[in-house]
């Protein structure tokens, strides 16, 4: 077996113009450099492209790496830009959009005046950053590809190395390792291909390794979106009429460049399906051209959509002077069944006989997070704050408050955080629990690094509701945690 | 040729003397347990025992380690059951687990020079290994359990 590491073009798209490799080559340890042909348009899961250095070991390869000299063609993305771009997904919001839902009339609203109330919510581009940066090793021989990964994907892993290797898919092997985490990443086996491609050029076993950088720099990125939101507000603080524009590199995009709007795959997540019961609301999507390579990370489009419509909502409470929760709920209506009318809505691949969107489990987690967390009842220092947010994601209700604090330097410490949610049957409460605990830990290790650490006392786990001062939340699930629905 | 002792077996390298002692273990050794994370001493999962100090490994040169005792993930016990590993187990810490093996060599360098570390003493050792899945509270209440067994 031999070590690879690649020189990918700085810039997604990009291919070398020529290159020497005379320095590289007096590493110890280095044998020789292999070029990788660029990928055809669109990127799909196709390699990057480059210039690979085969050596003894990873580091020698690593070594050998950095002494190329290479000239590159930067291709059509050379001038991207991310502050040009954002602006320009912001100017896009600005502007009427593709209708994707709409109930009522919003702009007859808006044409009576009064105070209206608008915000602009951004979310750059997010790496998905597994401990373990990409890795694979490949076996090409008697016209066979035999594979080791951590991939998510084992079956794109085959089509893309027959595809590259011109063999027919029975020919690939994918042996799945242990993923060092994964997040979505590893389901998009560029990297696995180039090890596939590497082994038939060198005829050897040839197992790639990416670094840290090469991780976080070729990543298929979770889109960078802006969000323009606008509302008046009538009695009782309640919006009268309710518009919504998203605009973000669709996913698709890797398939086919000039895809620029978004699908109901990923509208639904967070957007089309906004819960409010309001009797004018308008829900559009933008174009925008991706860039880089945009594509599935964890909760996906919930996570930008998620944040825009839950800091508007607040915004607008405090606008109104109404306490945030009361307002959430009173946005979320009466217990009832959405009915998205003819809209395409696919629900998660899910029936919506089956899993129907219920603003009544919605209510539930809001109310029980509130109650859980002592919204309302605890009191806040100066320089901290608590919200509230609540949404569906992926057929599971959540609703998570958040205590933040900034100090007089302006650095923000989170001293806890409660999260309920509803899953409906949770047949592994660990699988459940874990993921939901991470969100707590990574905060609490942001701290960490910051030496920011107060008494004890105020570090406390992510309280599922009914867990008190314990520091593990295993159990709590099963119990009184999960509202059922069976 | 560099001398030095890995899980105490004595080893000679006549390789690079700059290449990383997490490379040599790796890939010329074969010992898989010790990870790599970003090659900069950031994130901790390849942490090893350097004369029972605990040493990121990918920043380590096999010119600092001539002459020196590395006890990797593989040799911190020969069944695999050193009370760190144990509790680890009982209260099932790991998730994706790539950068466990670092959390533990920290964590059993930290417990043999403290018998009894207190929150503040675990935060502050362990603030170098990053976990991605979070497993952080879980990780403090292991060492805390571990410090019990190894009275």
């Amino acid at each position: 077996m031999v070590y690879a590491s690649v020189e990918h073009p700085p810039v997604l798209g990009g291919k070398v113009k020529s290159y020497d490799d005379k320095e590289a080559l007096k590493v110890r340890g280095v044998h020789q450099t292999v070029p990788i042909d660029p990928f055809q348009q669109a990127p799909g899961f196709q390699p990057v492209g480059g210039i690979a250095v085969i050596a003894d070991n990873t580091w020698a390869a690593f070594q050998g790496r950095k002494k190329l000299n290479i000239s590159w063609d930067n291709g059509p993305n050379e001038t991207f830009n991310s502050d040009e771009y954002k602006n320009e997904l912001r100017a896009t919001s600005h502007n009427p959009c593709k209708v994707v839902r709409n109930i009522g009339d919003a702009d007859a609203v808006f044409v009576k005046g009064g105070k209206v109330y608008e915000g602009d919510y951004y979310v750059p581009l997010m790496a998905h950053a597994s401990m373990e940066p990409l890795v694979a090793l490949a076996e090409f021989k008697d016209g066979k590809a035999t594979l080791w990964a951590p991939t998510q994907n084992p079956q794109a892993v085959q089509d893309i190395v027959s595809k590259e290797l011109g063999i027919s898919k029975e020919g690939v092997i994918c042996h799945v390792t242990l993923l060092g985490g994964g997040f979505g990443r590893k389901s998009k086996p560029d990297y696995v291909a180039e090890a596939a491609v590497l082994s038939k050029k060198v005829g050897r076993p040839v197992k790639v390794v990416w670094t840290r950088e090469d991780d976080i720099k070729f990543d298929y990125y979770n889109a960078v979106a802006s969000m323009y939101m606008k509302a008046p507000l009538g009695a009782n603080g309640k919006p009268t009429a309710w518009l919504q524009r998203s605009v973000f590199p669709p996913i698709p995009s890797i398939f086919d460049v000039n895809t620029v709007y978004g699908e109901p795959a990923h509208l639904q997540q967070g957007w089309t399906d906004i819960p409010y019961d309001l009797p004018n609301l308008r829900i559009e999507n933008g174009p925008a051209k991706a860039h880089v390579r945009i594509a599935w990370l964890r909760s996906v489009a919930n996570i930008y959509h998620a944040f825009a419509i839950q800091c508007f909502t607040d915004e607008l409470a405090h606008a109104a002077g109404r306490d945030p929760v009361d307002y959430l709920l009173d946005l979320i209506g009466n217990p009832r069944t959405i009915d998205f009318k003819g809209g395409q809505y696919p629900n998660y691949g899910a029936s919506m006989d089956v899993y129907p969107w219920e603003t009544g489990r919605l209510r539930r987690v809001t109310e029980m997070v509130a109650e859980k967390s002592g919204w309302g009842k605890r009191n806040h220092g100066k320089g901290t704050g608590i919200g509230i947010a609540a949404h569906r994601s992926f057929l599971t209700y959540v609703a998570t408050v958040v205590e933040v604090e900034v100090d007089d330097q302006g650095e923000v410490r989170i001293p806890r955080v409660d999260t309920v949610l509803d899953a409906g049957l949770v047949v592994n409460p660990e699988a459940t629990s874990s993921p939901v605990r991470r969100r707590r830990g990574i905060r609490h290790k942001y701290c960490a690094k910051r030496r920011d650490y107060g008494d004890q006392g105020r570090h406390r786990p992510i309280e599922f509701s009914g867990l008190s001062g314990g520091s593990d939340c295993r159990g709590a699930l099963s119990d009184e945690c999960i509202h059922r629905r069976w | 040729m560099i001398q030095l002792k890995v899980n105490g077996v004595e080893q000679s390298f006549d390789g690079e003397p700059e290449m990383p002692l997490l490379w040599y273990l790796r890939d010329v050794l074969d010992l898989t347990g010790s990870k790599f994370g970003c090659g900069a001493g950031l994130c901790g999962a390849c942490t090893v025992h350097v004369n029972g100090q605990a040493t990121r490994s990918c920043l380590t040169t096999m010119r600092d380690a001539a002459g020196k005792e590395v006890t990797t993930i593989e040799g911190l016990d020969k069944d695999g059951l050193h009370p760190v590993q144990r509790v680890w187990m009982e209260i099932n810490v790991p998730q994706c687990g790539y950068c466990q093996a670092g959390q533990i060599m920290q964590a059993a360098s930290l417990l043999n020079s403290k018998k009894k570390p207190t929150d503040q003493e675990i935060d502050e050792a362990m603030a170098g290994n990053i976990c991605r899945c979070g497993t952080y509270q879980r990780i403090r209440a292991a060492i805390k359990a571990a410090a019990g067994e190894m009275t």
